[in-house]
């Protein structure tokens, strides 16, 4: 059997091991992305975050049951930082989520933030993962920073985790997630405030592109309002498949990876050209003062004819 | 292993017992190594343990245990490793364990066990080593 055949045949190893070739962009990994390729788009992919500790990871083991339930496959991928400096990470997602790992028709996989390329690197395992046929591919993410935002943008429906908070104002208005979860949880119900954060939430979202975000009550712990906030993200995904917006975000997306890729290619050679000394007197004439960068930029720009 | 690949190491505890402080320990240790840990931990089943090995595609499989159930966990652990095709991925105990027993598990595919004596930095060094 060649990979293809044994990918979609749901080969757990071959699975696991393409993923690694995936996550370090090795030619074996760009190779059967390739072949892959058209057997992809079939899965729709969920991002969930939300800041540490807010009951992430015992959500998506409750979503995942829940999805079982209704027969449905699933890939996890659960993204956790790590430190920049020695590239280490724990990688603890899993913990709540053992209950599932003997369900052959999950695959769960963890994966370290460490390289800045994360987001390319999960939408190149969501990509294997829908060419294994999973149905729903859910990706954990903390919500914080750009390496977040890269990784959410994959996602076809975004759920952003919020819990009960005391303050006047939501915490998560200050890290501009209001503007794009496409369905909104208040996890940890059966805190105190939890009323209260719903009513001051509803006042901050809005609709975009004629949905109105949905707001779900859950308590990940005991697996309450985890069924009203899977019919939310299936409402969501009907309502791309309907309004059309689903092909508009992923054409979108579509776009802007080509053109990544493009200009990863002409980086590489323009780095490829400088490195001769054809331009190292320009290069001295900055740094002596005589020229100033914009006016050295021009020049190059010029005798290359760009 | 491939070069400029950080080491995949799953750290879990097979058995009843709920003392996850070493397991703990170690994980950080390995973390601070540059070591990327899949944590799983405590009670999980040989099931558990090799259906993360699988899917999680690691280098070295870390058990720590101490219930004393190990010579039924251990062996039973290795045998599905075989059956799941993955019989070729290293596994170290930590764990008090009587030295007859070390042998066998030895003897039965083991790597390396170590004792309530050893280091973190020893273990480690030692999973450096072996990837
Ligand atoms: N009271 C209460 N506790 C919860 C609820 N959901 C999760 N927790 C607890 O919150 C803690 C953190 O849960 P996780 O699921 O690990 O949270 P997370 O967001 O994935 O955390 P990170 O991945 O570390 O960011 C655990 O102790 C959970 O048991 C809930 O609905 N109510
Ligand atoms: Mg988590």
């Amino acid at each position: 059997m060649d990979l293809v055949e044994r990918i979609r045949s749901g080969n757990k190893r071959t699975l696991s091991k393409l993923i690694t070739e995936v996550e370090y962009d090795t030619e074996t990994g760009r190779e059967a992305l390739r072949e892959l390729y058209k057997y992809t788009g079939n899965a729709h992919v969920v991002g969930i975050t939300g800041s540490p500790g807010v009951g992430k990871s015992t959500l998506v083991a409750r979503i995942v049951k829940e999805l079982r339930k209704r027969e449905i496959s699933v890939g996890v991928v659960a993204v956790d930082p790590s430190s920049p400096f020695t590239g280490g990470a724990i990688l603890g997602d899993r913990i709540r989520m053992q209950e599932l790992a003997c369900d052959p028709e999950v695959f769960i996989r963890s994966v370290s933030s460490s390289a800045g390329t994360v987001g390319r690197t999960t939408k190149n395992i969501i990509r294997v993962l829908d060419a294994a046929g999973k149905d729903v591919i859910v990706i954990e993410t903390i919500g914080a920073g750009q390496v977040d935002l890269d990784v959410l943008n994959v996602a076809d429906t975004k759920v952003i985790v919020l819990m009960p908070e005391s303050g006047d104002e939501i915490q998560m208005i200050k890290a501009g997630l209001l503007e794009i979860g496409d369905v909104y949880v208040i996890n940890k119900a059966d805190l105190e405030n939890a009323a209260r954060t719903k009513s001051q939430l509803s006042l901050a979202i809005k609709e975009r592109d004629g949905w109105i975000p949905e707001i779900v009550m859950t308590i990940a712990t005991s697996g309450e309002g985890v069924e009203k906030l899977v019919d939310a993200i299936f409402a969501h995904k009907k309502h791309l498949e309907d309004s059309s917006n689903l092909r508009k975000g992923r054409l979108e997306a579509v776009k802007s990876e080509v053109v990544e890729i493009l200009v990863e290619k002409l980086k590489m050679r323009f780095y490829e050209k400088f490195s001769n000394a054809r331009y190292s007197d320009i290069f001295e004439q900055v740094l002596d003062k005589e020229l100033d960068p914009f006016t050295a930029a021009e020049l190059i720009e010029k005798e290359e004819g760009l | 292993m491939k070069k400029g690949k950080n080491i995949r190491v799953l750290i879990a505890k097979p058995g009843l017992d709920g003392h996850d402080r070493g397991a703990k320990v170690l994980a950080r240790a390995c973390r601070d190594a540059g070591m990327e840990v899949i944590y799983t931990g405590i009670r999980q089943s040989p099931e558990q343990i090799v259906e993360t090995a699988l899917q999680e595609d690691v280098d070295v499989i870390g058990l720590s245990i101490l219930s004393g159930a190990h010579m039924s966990i251990i062996p039973r652990i290795l045998e599905l490793l075989n059956e799941s095709g993955i019989g070729d991925i290293p596994v170290i105990v930590g764990g008090i364990i009587p030295p007859d027993d070390v042998e066998e598990l030895k003897r039965r595919g083991v790597k390396a066990i170590f004792g309530p004596g050893s280091s973190v930095n020893e273990i480690v060094e030692f999973i450096k080593s072996i990837t």
